[in-house]
């Protein structure tokens, strides 16, 4: 049986450092922070109150699809709409919002908890004032955790599968292996897969009271998310969008389009919250078997790992995930791969994190750069022990080949999921 | 090589029954579980009557507490419920809560259209409302995610497996359950945890409320208020509830000897693309059809085996097209096989209506019966004119020799999914 490879053939992206790819890999280049002070946190008395927001007009998005001019909207579906309409747009399979491929591919899409700002702001004050029959015929199929994914579908009329996954923090990595295993053995050609959370201080808030976020830089935004720094002291959180196009590689040359990266490899696996594993930390056996599942499915030896795209978010969590990488990698120091975090950028875009670092990822490798880590001038003692500081780029580092990539995100409920990419110019 | 899939443990919580066996009961007695909604009637809906599982903490004090869960939102708690008995049911061991043993072979998919709303609009909303975040807690967002219910079973049976959330509005667990059973075939897990859960939130319903699609003219009459396939019709009833399903590879179920419920021979999952008379909230016939006859492909059957049909039927408009799709589909002519709606007793379950419609088809299946039809007895002329009327029971038929049944679900978004059962005995 000849073996299925499955490449990227688009991308789309809308984030704090960036509202499309090239605005992204600019800001990566250069080291950009999306992180910034946010009035409203400060009102309703957060701990920490910065974060990563889109600078974006959202009125524009209702012009790209005008099936978006409807009455109640919520911010999920425009970053997502806007996200997938760049990621059609690159792999040549839209013209004028109209689909030119079969409308058969799947589409998958990852968010952690979806609408809950349309929730808090829209529908509960309705029907607390008796009045939700004014919410009309748009209010709910807005707000249920299938929305984005649904109303993406019906603009696109596509009649594959419409697949909303949830998994914490993995969940847009979940959906991409999703993908990848559509095309490897459904025979797929195309799938449209990634995630999307968007700024809610309803969800901001259940992670500010669990004191897992960065409180301690409120005065300097650009300064407070630091993976990997002996000074972190919490994740930043922030929203976005990010979607990739999936394609069987046989297809691609068909359509004689740009192949972005090829996926070689996925794992995904749950530490069952035990042997150190808890509903907010992982199992690290498992993380570490579930690094080096992906390797292994990869048929590749750990040693090929030219770059880490980490999970890293910047709490303590960081050091046991550095240790899962280099059990898993088994290499001596010298030898460890580069590392790096776009978090320390974009801060923690939840639903959205595994679609973002996964085109950050292939950007890095078409464009033969590895971008800095921001933030992390302190490296934390536990991880200088493991990792020398010259593969933690304290400047970006150009004119750098690619081969092989890992990319990882470890979620709530002690979820991991890991991508192995590859460089498809090499 | 594909694997062989079966079913051999099932878990419910329904409006008219919780467990297992009072759920039979209710089958054949045709129970009703609707009733007047005194809260419903304080918001001033329009339908006042729903379906909510007679579901108290203190009858689950000890498990809800062990797991820490007591305050968790309902689904979380019907699903963790429902979960623990067809877990039980297929005769697995529950692990200790401190057991160092991971089970990678076992992972669970529990689906949700809204889970979290219940938690969200009496935690969190009121808390963020008033500037407390801070006393919200730290385990706000575990007993409020899509992917709780997952979390908490992972934690619970030790899975290491994947374990996640999907989410496809009224066709949430029904694509669960197709998402599990694909995973088994591929050999990539032994045994899933599938399922869905929604729970009762008057926010949630409010959406349906306004958008006219609920049952009127029943206030006073619950139990006659969910009237599938009834010339006096008005609309769907709102429910709540969980149903989850082990889902096996059979040689690891005749390896260690259990019970098994019935075969699943076939699925298939799609999208109507908004296209074609499809809209948000009403399916593509074209896609509707195309994806009965691809699972029907999928388990190498022809359309004259099949004995039962287990509808999506929900009381509205959509009955009629749906039996229309069904006999095209199926391509009828003389001979017709059994159909009837769960939703007749239990209302409209949403992302818990494709298990506990699925849990349905399985007893039935096992015990050769059909259940009823309630509030049908005034059949709607456009669908007897369609199908033949003995084959729509109005009464439980008992001792037939059921070999085939078929099961689809059709939700909000224009997705479908569809699954095949096949008899064990036979």
């Amino acid at each position: 049986m000849k073996k299925i490879r499955t490449v990227i053939t688009g991308m789309g992206i809308i984030s704090p450092i960036g509202n499309n790819i090239s605005e992204f890999q600019s800001s990566l280049i250069e080291g950009k922070s999306g992180i910034r002070q946010i009035d409203e946190l400060t009102d309703s008395g957060f701990n920490c109150t910065v974060g990563g927001i889109c600078d974006y007009n959202f009125d524009e998005i209702k012009n790209i699809f005008p099936e978006l001019n409807i009455p109640i909207i919520s911010k999920s579906t425009l970053l997502l709409a806007k996200a997938a309409h760049e990621a059609l747009t690159t792999s040549n399979l839209i013209n004028h919002n109209k689909l030119k491929t079969e409308p058969n591919f799947d589409i998958i899409i990852g968010s952690t908890i979806g609408a809950s700002d349309t929730w808090g702001n829209n529908i509960i004050k309705k029907v607390d004032n008796n009045l939700h029959k004014r919410l009309g015929s748009y209010a709910f199929e807005q707000v249920i955790n299938s929305s984005p994914a649904a109303m993406l579908s019906g603009i696109l009329h596509t009649t594959g599968r419409v697949i909303s996954n949830s998994l914490a923090c993995a969940s847009s990595t979940e959906s991409i292996i999703d993908g990848v295993n559509q095309i490897k053995f459904q025979n797929k050609n195309i799938v449209l897969c990634g995630g999307v959370d968007p700024y809610s201080k309803y969800y901001w808030a259940t992670m500010d009271a669990m004191r897992i976020t960065n409180r301690h830089h409120n005065r300097c935004p650009n300064k407070s998310s630091r993976p990997m720094s002996n000074s972190a002291r919490g994740f930043i959180p922030a929203e976005g969008s990010a979607v990739i196009v999936l394609e069987n590689y046989e297809h691609a040359k068909q359509r004689d389009v740009k192949i972005y990266g090829e996926i070689v490899g996925s794992h995904i696996n749950t530490g069952g919250q035990i042997n150190g594993g808890s509903m907010t930390s992982a199992n690290p056996e498992m993380l570490i078997s579930c690094i080096s599942n992906a390797i292994k499915s990869a048929n590749i030896s750990a040693n090929k790992l030219d770059y880490i795209s980490g999970h890293l978010t910047g709490t303590k969590a960081d050091i046991p995930e550095i240790k899962a990488w280099d059990k898993s990698l088994k290499c001596k120091k010298s030898d460890f791969p580069y590392i790096n975090s776009t978090k320390s950028m974009t801060g923690h875009t939840m639903g959205a994190c595994g679609a973002i670092e996964t085109i950050a990822t292939l950007l890095q490798m078409e464009n033969n750069f590895i971008h800095k880590s921001l933030n992390c001038e302190d490296l934390h003692h536990e991880i200088s022990k493991i990792i020398p500081k010259n593969s933690i780029p304290q400047k970006t580092i150009k004119n750098t080949k690619i081969k092989y990539a890992a990319t990882a995100n470890f979620g709530f409920g002690d979820v991991n999921a890991c991508l192995i990419l590859k460089n498809y110019n090499e | 090589m594909n694997k062989r899939v079966v079913i051999t443990g099932l878990g419910i919580v329904a409006p008219n029954a919780i467990g297992v066996t009072n759920f039979l009961t209710a089958l054949k007695n045709g129970k009703s579980g609707i009733k007047h909604i005194t809260e419903l009637k304080d918001y001033k809906f329009s339908c006042q009557v729903g379906g909510i599982p007679e579901f108290n903490n203190e009858d689950y004090l000890e498990t809800l507490s062990k797991y820490e869960l007591l305050n968790a939102d309902t689904s979380i708690r019907y699903s963790v419920i429902a979960s623990l008995e067809a877990w039980k049911d297929a005769n697995l061991l529950i692990p200790e809560l401190d057991s160092k043993s991971l089970d990678t072979n076992s992972g669970a998919i529990i689906g949700t259209c809204y889970g979290g709303t219940e938690y969200f609009t009496r935690k969190i909303y009121p808390y963020v409302k008033e500037g407390k975040t801070k006393r919200l807690g730290s385990q706000t967002i575990e007993h409020w995610m899509p992917s709780g219910s997952a979390a908490a079973i992972g934690k619970i049976f030790a899975l290491g497996n994947q374990t996640t959330a999907n989410s496809s509005a009224c066709s949430t667990s029904t694509e669960a359950i197709c998402m599990a059973y694909d995973k088994i075939k591929k050999g990539d897990a032994k045994i899933m945890i599938a399922g869905g859960t929604d729970p009762y939130s008057p926010f949630a319903w409010a959406g349906f409320d306004s958008m006219r699609l609920l049952a009127r003219g029943f206030n006073d009459f619950p139990e006659k208020a969910s009237r599938p396939l009834s010339n006096t019709a008005t609309g769907f009833v709102p429910a709540a509830g969980a149903g989850v399903l082990i889902i096996e590879d059979y040689e690891n179920a005749i390896k260690r000897n259990a019970n098994i419920y019935a075969e699943i021979i076939g699925d298939n999952i799609n999208s109507g693309g908004n296209r074609n008379g499809g809209t948000m909230t009403f399916p593509n016939s074209y896609s509707v059809i195309n994806g009965i006859k691809n699972s029907l492909k999928s388990a190498k059957i022809s359309p004259s085996q099949i004995d039962l049909i287990c509808g999506h039927l929900t009381g509205t408009i959509a009955d009629k097209t749906e039996i229309i799709n069904w006999k095209k589909a199926l391509s009828l002519n003389q001979s017709f096989p059994y159909i009837n709606s769960l939703k007749s007793m239990t209302g409209h379950m949403i992302g818990a209506a494709g298990a506990a419609e699925t849990i349905a088809a399985v007893l039935q299946l096992k015990n050769n019966f059909i259940h009823q039809n309630i509030n049908c007895k005034d059949l709607h002329p456009d669908i007897s004119e369609i199908w033949d009327t003995k084959k729509i029971p109005k009464k439980t038929i008992e001792n037939l020799n059921l070999k085939y049944v078929i099961k689809a679900s059709f939700g909000f978004g224009d997705v479908n999914s569809c699954i095949i059962l096949k008899s064990i005995s036979q």
